[in-house]
């Protein structure tokens, strides 16, 4: 029953993210209860033997009472992980052939990660993008950044072309803790730059995670005729015949799909490849299975 | 080829219109988004070609629909012969003059044997009609191509007694080629007669490209003597008092004497010897014609020794009877109308009535029926039983003419015909100006010889309440201030005329004028039933067999050789005959009177003069201006006539606009739907 309402279609119809998060998270927690082997965490606790410089304040001191030895607690400090969702909100991520938009899509998504995130008292942060950094909320755990990255992600809209090159040298600059690091895109560029692009964030020990977007009618587009198509981003004008649309695109967006996940793999990115007709809680569920293979 | 309407051509212009909307505007469809085209490749030639011919073929479509269109405003056409010419065809028509003065000597078997060369000289894609114009035109055959079929046609004509007419034969080329819509060989065979040219030469036009080829088989205008007319009465009541005239005529003759016999029933009555002048005409008289009662054929020869014996005796026939009672009644003491009228009918030469006087109180218990008419002279107030006698008899279709003079009453009805009588007015010599006939209904049977009315006075006349308008009166004559003299009213069966003043010499001067005469024998001929039959009739001429009242009564008509004329049908349902040849014909009418009708042949067939052969050049060439184009106009005729000889093309261009719509209409919904299935992506 849940699951009807995971559809993005449906989604799509609950004016409130805050709620569509919810529902999401909810209903994708209230999955893993039959699914015992799947566990949610992004961290877990664990202590460290003090070294020299550590803050004393994060000692913990009944482990010293009974074992003698000085451990730092690091379960609620040094164990929370930091979320930071790069949402791009270029002008073909408006393209939908049906249901929603990906940009529509990537929107659910970051504000489930968002809730999910705040869930575990993660700092979450959200940069909007597409030729450039449109919007930044910087990561925090204080009150109110839930709703802060709920309206920043409510804004946003689409806007030109994408290019990563731009927006991802000015990340460096907000990256000050490592932490996750996930982008939400549809990816038209050349795999290869966009791995050199996006590769720099994981020297800082960041864990980056790369969501691809795409459209069911990007993937396998049907035309019942010859049909002038038109870029949504730089508005150049095609004439497709649907013999092409039929074979040698699909073979193209296969191969461009899959080069991404080996660019990503190459450049130690995590790389999830998600169907906007599909329903959240799978794109979710995929998302996490990644991160349990790595834990 | 040509156009009738060039000026519409003009309009092809808009079959730029379609070449704005496809070449101009072609395929600026609306774009599809679509997210990126990074991976779409400009490799699509092969359908946009496809697509491109679709486009092309629906814009052809188009504009050959608009040129269509115009085209068929412009009114396309072929020249008829061109289409008549294609398969190499030539259509012959076949004229064959069968008219009386071809049976002069072979002149008919040797037309008959040049047409059958002719028709034998058809080549296999000719085509062939026979007509013949000896009288009415008739079409022997249909056109066709089979000689056979001509010959035996040709093989089973024979001459007529009808006279030849190259203005019918020239109309039936005229209407052939119209038909047809081609030109046409128009061949006649034919004596060259000149008395078979009509009266205007514009009759003769021929069709353009029609060539007419003239057989002719008289070298040279014969010699020839006829009997051209006989005047004789139709009835014979006293033949002592018969007066025979006969009109002997020479066409291309010299002085001579011929001898003109009379003869009845083929006995020889009387012969004469009559001088005919030159080229001339002369009558001879017969004062006696002694046949016995009943119907009886006769007929004036000539011994005319010429080489067309066939127009030497003329046929008529005569009737012997006695003479009809009438009835005179007038007036008691009245003796001077009795006399004037006594006199004029004595006087008539046929002689065919004799009159009873009587007063009216005589002829109260007379038996009318006897009476061949009744004339009542101013006769007063009639005793009551008369009135009802007189009323009954004319009820019965007889016939009374009523006088009346100053015993009519005004205020009272005229006895039978019940028109009322207003007054009784006598001119005043001094201060009223005599009346006299101010107009005379020419067309009725009464004036028709009798015409002078001029000197005719009148002093004392009744006024009748006569309506112009009522269909069963007719007013024949009337005075000068107006008031009618002369009025006919059916009643009944019969007739009564009234002539509004009296036969005295007293209210007028009318029984001592030379028209008393002809006035009152044609009256009483009419009232009798003598006046209106005829004996004599010209071949070709129609007979009336019935009136409408003798529907469905049979009729019989018995031709030359005692054969019936008519079938059974045609005896019972025919209103008319035409007499078809020479010869005495018995006809036995509805109400079973019998008649012997005396045909004889136009005597304008006796006339061997020959056409001129300028005449001829001049008839051939009014169908040669063929080739003119059609805004032209031609020699003989307009542009209009023009169009008629060409095929016009119009209806053939409709047809394929029609289907040119569909297959637009189909195509262009194809194209929609798929436009449409494109917006739905």
């Amino acid at each position: 029953m849940m699951q009807r309402f995971l559809d993005p279609a449906v989604l799509a119809s609950i004016s409130s993210l805050d709620l569509v998060a919810k529902t999401v998270v909810d209903g994708f927690v209230a999955g893993l209860h039959r699914s015992p082997t799947f566990g949610f965490s992004q961290e877990f606790a664990e202590y460290r033997q003090y070294s020299e410089g550590d803050d004393l304040r994060h000692v913990d001191w009944n482990v010293y009472a009974r074992s003698d030895r000085i451990y730092i607690k690091r379960f609620k400090g040094e164990t929370n992980s930091q979320l930071l969702i790069l949402l791009d909100t270029s002008a073909s991520m408006t393209y939908k052939s049906s249901g929603v938009s990906k940009l529509d899509y990537a929107r659910y998504i970051a504000a489930s990660l968002c809730y999910l995130s705040s869930q575990q008292r993660d700092a979450t942060g959200l940069i909007v993008f597409d030729d450039d950094v449109k919007n930044y909320v910087a990561p925090s755990t204080r009150q109110g950044q839930l709703m802060r990255l709920f309206h920043a992600i409510d804004k946003a809209e689409g806007g030109t072309r994408t290019d990563f090159a731009k927006p991802f040298a000015h990340f460096q600059q907000f990256l000050r803790r490592r932490g996750i690091v996930i982008v939400l895109s549809d990816f038209y560029d050349d795999p290869k730059r966009i791995a050199s692009v996006i590769e720099p964030l994981r020297y800082h020990g960041n864990e980056v995670v790369l969501l691809h977007l795409l459209d069911p009618n990007e993937l396998a587009p049907k035309f019942k005729g010859p049909v002038l198509l038109q870029d949504i981003e730089d508005e150049s004008a095609l004439e497709v015949s649907p013999d092409y649309a039929r074979n040698e695109y699909r073979d193209k967006i296969s191969h461009h799909i899959s080069e991404m996940g080996d660019k990503a793999a190459a450049s130690g990115l995590e790389y999830v490849f998600m169907d906007t007709s599909k329903p959240l809680d799978s794109a979710l569920r995929n998302y996490l299975a990644i991160r349990q293979r790595r834990r | 080829m040509g156009f009738l309407t060039p000026w519409f051509l003009l309009g092809a212009a808009a079959v730029g219109l379609p070449i704005y909307v496809h070449l101009l505007r072609q395929y600026r469809q609306k774009p599809v988004p679509f997210s990126s085209l990074m991976f779409f490749e400009r490799r699509t030639q092969s359908s946009i070609k496809h697509r491109r011919l679709k486009y092309l073929l629906l814009f052809a479509l188009r504009c050959a629909f608009i040129a269509l269109l115009v085209l068929a405003f412009a009114r396309p056409y072929v020249h008829s012969s061109a289409i008549a010419n294609a398969n190499g065809g030539r259509t012959i028509v076949f004229a064959i003059d069968n008219s009386f003065s071809m049976r002069q000597d072979d002149r008919f078997t040797k037309a008959k044997d040049a047409a059958r060369d002719e028709i034998r000289k058809m080549r296999e894609t000719d085509r062939g009609q026979l007509v013949t114009f000896g009288g009415p035109g008739k079409l022997i055959t249909d056109m066709t191509s089979d000689r056979q079929l001509l010959l035996g046609a040709l093989a089973a004509l024979e001459p007529g007694d009808d006279t030849s007419s190259y203005a019918e034969i020239a109309r039936i080329f005229r209407s052939t080629s119209e038909s047809l819509k081609t030109d046409i060989e128009a061949q006649i065979f034919t004596d060259d007669q000149k008395s078979s040219l009509p009266a205007a030469f514009s009759d003769l036009r021929l069709d353009d490209g029609t060539k007419l080829v003239v057989h002719s088989f008289a070298d040279k205008a014969i010699p020839n003597w006829t009997v051209e007319n006989v005047d004789a009465p139709r009835r014979v009541f006293d033949t002592k008092k018969v007066r025979t005239v006969a009109t002997i005529a020479g066409f291309n003759t010299t002085d001579a004497t011929r001898k003109v016999t009379l003869v009845a029933n083929g006995k020889t009555v009387e012969s004469k010897d009559l001088k005919v002048t030159a080229d001339g005409r002369a009558t001879v008289e017969f004062l006696t014609l002694d046949v016995p009662y009943g119907l009886t054929k006769c007929e004036v020869r000539i011994d005319s020794a010429d080489a067309f014996p066939q127009d030497d005796h003329w046929l008529f026939s005569v009737e012997r009877a006695d003479p009809k009672p009438a009835l005179l009644i007038h007036a008691e003491g009245d003796t001077a109308s009795p006399l004037y009228l006594k006199t004029a009918l004595e006087s008539f030469t046929d002689a065919a009535f004799t009159l009873d006087s009587e007063t009216p109180n005589q002829a109260t218990n007379a038996n009318l029926s006897k009476f061949a008419f009744v004339i009542l002279s101013d006769a007063g107030p009639l005793p009551a039983k008369l009135e009802e006698s007189l009323q009954t008899y004319v009820n019965g279709g007889g016939s009374m003419l009523v006088a009346l003079g100053h015993n009519a009453t005004p205020g009272r009805p005229v006895p039978v015909a019940g028109i009322p009588i207003n007054g009784i007015h006598t001119i005043a010599p001094d201060n009223e100006r005599v009346q006299s006939v101010a107009k005379i209904d020419t067309s009725y049977p009464a004036f028709s010889r009798a015409q002078n009315w001029d000197t005719v006075e009148i002093f004392q006349y009744v006024t009748l309440q006569a309506p112009a308008d009522a269909p069963d009166i007719r007013i024949a004559a009337t005075m000068a201030n107006g008031l009618p003299l002369l009025v006919d009213r059916k009643v009944g069966e019969g007739h009564v005329v009234i002539f509004a003043s009296a036969f005295d010499n007293v209210a007028n001067n009318l029984p001592l004028q030379p028209v008393w005469l002809p006035f009152l024998e044609q009256t009483t001929h009419e009232l009798g039933g003598v006046g209106t039959a005829r004996g004599n009739y010209k071949v070709g001429s129609y007979i009336d067999l019935r009136t409408v009242k003798e529907k469905n009564i049979p009729v019989e008509i018995i031709g030359p050789g005692d054969k019936r004329l008519l079938t059974l049908s045609e005896s019972s349902k025919a209103a008319s005959f035409q007499f078809p040849s020479e010869g005495f014909f018995d006809i036995r009418r509805a109400n079973g009177r019998e008649e012997l009708a005396a045909v004889n042949p136009d005597r304008r067939e006796s006339d061997f003069t020959l056409v001129s052969q300028e005449t001829l050049d001049l008839w051939k060439n009014t169908g040669i201006a063929s080739k003119q184009e059609p805004g032209s106009t031609s020699a003989s005729g307009t542009s209009g006539k023009k169009r008629d000889d060409n095929a016009e093309l119009w209806w053939w261009v409709l047809a394929l606009l029609a289907m040119l719509a569909v297959a637009e209409s189909v195509l262009g919904n194809r194209h929609m739907n798929a436009g449409a299935g494109k917006e739905a992506q």
